[in-house]
C-alpha cells in the first residue's frame, strides 16, 4: 500500500527541543502520510514521548523548552499564535496509552469533544457518533447497548472506545501513544485491526514499544535515538535489510548493557 | 444579620475555597504553607473555635458567637474534604480531556468536578455533621465559661493562654499532610 | 481447518504467496510437458518455448524469496502458518531445478530434430511418462494437502530408478553398435539424467508437502 502519492498531511521539519537546557530531540524530519500507519520505535528516553507532545502542543513553548524548527498541519505551523489550541487538538487526535471512561455513557464518552464545541445540530451528532463507534467497531442499532455506563466495557472495548472519542472529532492525524501496553492479546488484536481501519482514511502516527506490533501494523516506520532519527523508510523494507548496523541491532533486540 | 449570612455561607465558602486551593491555585510556596495553615485548622480543637465563641459572646452576640464557631469550624474541614474528593479522582481525566480541545477549566467544570460529586457530597455532609455535633456542646461550655468569666475574670487569660499553647503546639507536631 | 486471521494484510500475504507458488507448480508441470513433447514429436517450437519459460521461472523464484521474507520479517508466523511459508521457499528451489531440468531435456530435444538417426525408444517413452504423471500427482497433492501422495511420488521414483538402469544399459548397446550416433546416443543419456533428476525433485516436494501438513521431516528417511 504505496502511500507516496498522497501529499503527507503533518510534516516535521528540522525539530529540534530542549528542556532545562539538556538536549532532547535533534534535527527530526518526519511526516505522516495522508493514509497508513507510521510507527515510531526506539529505546526509552529516545524522544519519542516528547515529540508526541510536541504534535499535539501539549508540550508549550516556555521558559525551560525551547523549540526550533517546523511542525506543519496542511502547511500551518502548529506553534504558531495564529492556531487556536482547541482546533489544533481537533486536527490531531492523541489516544493515550491507558484507556479511561469519562463518567457517563458510551454515547456521552464518544460526544464529549462535540458537546465542547457546542455542535448544535443533534442530527450532525448522532452521525458523528455513529461513524466514529462504526470506524472502532463498537456501534449497534440498539440504543439502550449505548445507553450503558462507560465503565461496564471490558478493558479492550474501553481503548477502542477511547479511540472513537477522539475520531467523533474527525481528527486528520490520530496520534497513538502505546494504546496496547495495557490489554491482553486477544484485546491487542481487536485494537490492531481497528488501528488499520481508521488508517485508511487518516494518518496514523503509533509510539510502540512492541517492534512485531510496528512491523505487523505499520507501513513505514521511523528508528528514534538519543533525540536522532538513525533510520526511517518503509516497513517491510527496514525489517527485511535496514540500512545501518544500529537500527538491526536495535531490531532484534542487541541494544543495551552488556554490548560487546 | 452579618451573623445569619455567616451560617449559610460557611458551606460554599469552605467548598469554593477548597476548589481554588486543590484546583487553580498553581502549586509553590504560598500555596504550601496556606495548605499547612488549613491542615492545622481543620484539625483544630473545638476549644479554638470556643474561644471565638466565647470572645464574640463577651461582646454580647448570641447568634454571632454561634456563626463564629461554625464557620471556624466548618470552612478548614469542606477545604480539606474538596482537596480529597479531587485527589481520588482518576488525573487521566483532567489530560484526556484537554487533548480533546477541553481547556482546563472546561476540563474541570465537565468532567473532574462530575466525577467528584458523589465522594465530595459524602465528605461534606460528614463534615456538616461533625460540626453540628462539636457545636452543641461547645455552646453549653462557653455559656458556662462566660458566666465564669463574669465572676472570676483571670479564668479567661489561663484559658487562652492554654489552648493557643496547645494547638501550636499540636500544629508543629503534625507533619504538614 | 484453520481459522483466517483477522488481520487482513497478513492474510493476503499468505495468499499471494499461495497464488504464486501455484503459478510456479503450473509452469513446471508445463514446461517438463512442452519439453518432453519437443523431443518425442520433435517439435522444436515448443522446445524453444520452454527456454523462454525459464525466465518467469526465474522471477517467480525471486518474487517468491521476496515475499517470504517479508511474511517472517513484518508478521512472524507460528506453527502452521511457519512451516507453510517455509515450505513454500523450499518447494520454489525445487520448482525452479525442475524448470532448469526442463530447459535441459528442451536442449536435447533441439539437438535431435534437425537430424535423422536414433531416436528415443519405448522405455524412454515411459521415462517421460512416469515423471509427468508423477508431476501432476504432486501438484494436485499440494494443493489438496494430501500427504500420500509422497508414497505414490516414491513408487514412481523407484520406477524410474529401473527405467533409468535399463535405459542405461541400452545406450551402452547403442554406443556400441552406432559408435557414429554417438552425439546422439549421449543426448539420449542426458534426457534420461534430466528425468531421473526431476523425479529426485518430485521426492523433495512430496516430503516437503508431509512437512508442511503433519509437521513430521521425512526427508533422508528411506
Amino acid at each position: 500500500m504505496s502511500q507516496r502519492q498522497l501529499t503527507p498531511r503533518l510534516v516535521v521539519r528540522a525539530l529540534s527541543l530542549r528542556v532545562a537546557d539538556a538536549p532532547v530531540l535533534q534535527g527530526v524530519h518526519l511526516e505522516v502520510p495522508a493514509r497508513g500507519v507510521l510507527a515510531v520505535i526506539g529505546p526509552a528516553g529516545s524522544g519519542k514521548t516528547a515529540l508526541l507532545r510536541l504534535l499535539n502542543r501539549t508540550l508549550a513553548r516556555g521558559p525551560t523548552v525551547q523549540v526550533e524548527g517546523q511542525i506543519l498541519l496542511d502547511g500551518d505551523d502548529l506553534y504558531s499564535e495564529r492556531q487556536r489550541l482547541r482546533r489544533v487538538r481537533q486536527r490531531v487526535g492523541h489516544v493515550f496509552p491507558d484507556p479511561v471512561p469519562f463518567p457517563g455513557t458510551i454515547a456521552d464518552n464518544v460526544a464529549y469533544g462535540l458537546a465542547l464545541d457546542r455542535v448544535a445540530d443533534r442530527t450532525q451528532r448522532d452521525l458523528k457518533i455513529e461513524r466514529a463507534l462504526k470506524t472502532v467497531g463498537l456501534w449497534t442499532r440498539d440504543r439502550a447497548e449505548l445507553m450503558r455506563p462507560a465503565d461496564d466495557l471490558s478493558r479492550g472495548d474501553l481503548q477502542l472506545l477511547c479511540i472513537a472519542r477522539t475520531l467523533a472529532l474527525d481528527p486528520v492525524v490520530l496520534l497513538l501513544e502505546n494504546v496496547t501496553r495495557s490489554l491482553d492479546p486477544v484485546a491487542t488484536r481487536r485494537v490492531e485491526r481497528c488501528i488499520r481501519a481508521v488508517a485508511e482514511h487518516r494518518g496514523v502516527l503509533m509510539l510502540t514499544h512492541d517492534l512485531a506490533q510496528a512491523a505487523r501494523l505499520s507501513d513505514e516506520v521511523v528508528y528514534l535515538e538519543d533525540g536522532r532519527v538513525i533510520e526511517q523508510g518503509a516497513t517491510a523494507q527496514v525489517f527485511t535489510h535496514p540500512r545501518l548496523q544500529q537500527t538491526e541491532d536495535f531490531l532484534a533486540g542487541r541494544t543495551g548493557e552488556g554490548l560487546a | 444579620m452579618i451573623e445569619v449570612l455567616l451560617l449559610l455561607l460557611s458551606v460554599p465558602i469552605g467548598l469554593g475555597a477548597g476548589l481554588y486551593f486543590a484546583a487553580l491555585v498553581p502549586e509553590d510556596g504560598l500555596r504550601h504553607q496556606a495548605g499547612v495553615v488549613v491542615a492545622g485548622l481543620s484539625e483544630a480543637s473545638p476549644a479554638l473555635a470556643g474561644l471565638a465563641v466565647l470572645g464574640v459572646g463577651l461582646q454580647g452576640s448570641q447568634v454571632g458567637a454561634l456563626a463564629c464557631g461554625w464557620a471556624l469550624l466548618l470552612v478548614p474541614r469542606l477545604v480539606r474534604s474538596v482537596e480529597r474528593a479531587l485527589a481520588e479522582v482518576d488525573p487521566g481525566l483532567q489530560a484526556r480531556a484537554e487533548a480533546l480541545g477541553a481547556t482546563p477549566w472546561e476540563a474541570l467544570r465537565t468532567l473532574v468536578l462530575p466525577a467528584a460529586a458523589p465522594r465530595l457530597t459524602g465528605l461534606a455532609v460528614r463534615d456538616v455533621a461533625r460540626t453540628l455535633g462539636e457545636l452543641a456542646p461547645l455552646l453549653v461550655i462557653s455559656a458556662a465559661g462566660l458566666a465564669l468569666l463574669q465572676t472570676h475574670a483571670w479564668v479567661a487569660g489561663a484559658a487562652v493562654a492554654w489552648v493557643v499553647a496547645a494547638n501550636v503546639l499540636a500544629t508543629l507536631l503534625e507533619a504538614p499532610r | 481447518m484453520r481459522l483466517r486471521s483477522p488481520d487482513a494484510r497478513y492474510e493476503a500475504a499468505l495468499d499471494g504467496l499461495a497464488d504464486q507458488l501455484g503459478q510456479a507448480l503450473v509452469l513446471a508441470e508445463s514446461m517438463v510437458q512442452e519439453a518432453l513433447a519437443s523431443v518425442f514429436e520433435r517439435d522444436t517450437e515448443r522446445g524453444r518455448r520452454v527456454l523462454d519459460d525459464d525466465a518467469r521461472m526465474d522471477a517467480l523464484e525471486v518474487e517468491i524469496d521476496r515475499r517470504v521474507l517479508a511474511v517472517l520479517a513484518l508478521h512472524r508466523p507460528v506453527a502452521t502458518d511457519l512451516r507453510w511459508v517455509v515450505t513454500t521457499s523450499r518447494a520454489m528451489t525445487d520448482l525452479e531445478r525442475i524448470g532448469d531440468l526442463a530447459g535441459a531435456i528442451a536442449r536435447v530435444g533441439l539437438e535431435l530434430s534437425p537430424h535423422v538417426g536414433l531416436q528415443p525408444d519405448g522405455v524412454m517413452r515411459e521415462l517421460g511418462q512416469e515423471v509427468t504423471e508423477g508431476l501432476t500427482e504432486l501438484r494436485e497433492g499440494w494443493h489438496r494437502d494430501d500427504v500420500t501422495v509422497l508414497g505414490r511420488v516414491r513408487e514412481a521414483k523407484d520406477r524410474v530408478g529401473e527405467l533409468t538402469e535399463q535405459a542405461r544399459s541400452s545406450r551402452l548397446r547403442d554406443l556400441a553398435a552406432y559408435p557414429d550416433q554417438a552425439h546422439r546416443i549421449l543426448a539420449l543419456a542426458e534426457l534420461a539424467a534430466a528425468l531421473a533428476r526431476i523425479a529426485e525433485h518430485l521426492e523433495n516436494l512430496a516430503e516437503q508437502t508431509v512437512y508442511r501438513v503433519e509437521g513430521r521431516d521425512l526427508r533422508h528417511s528411506r
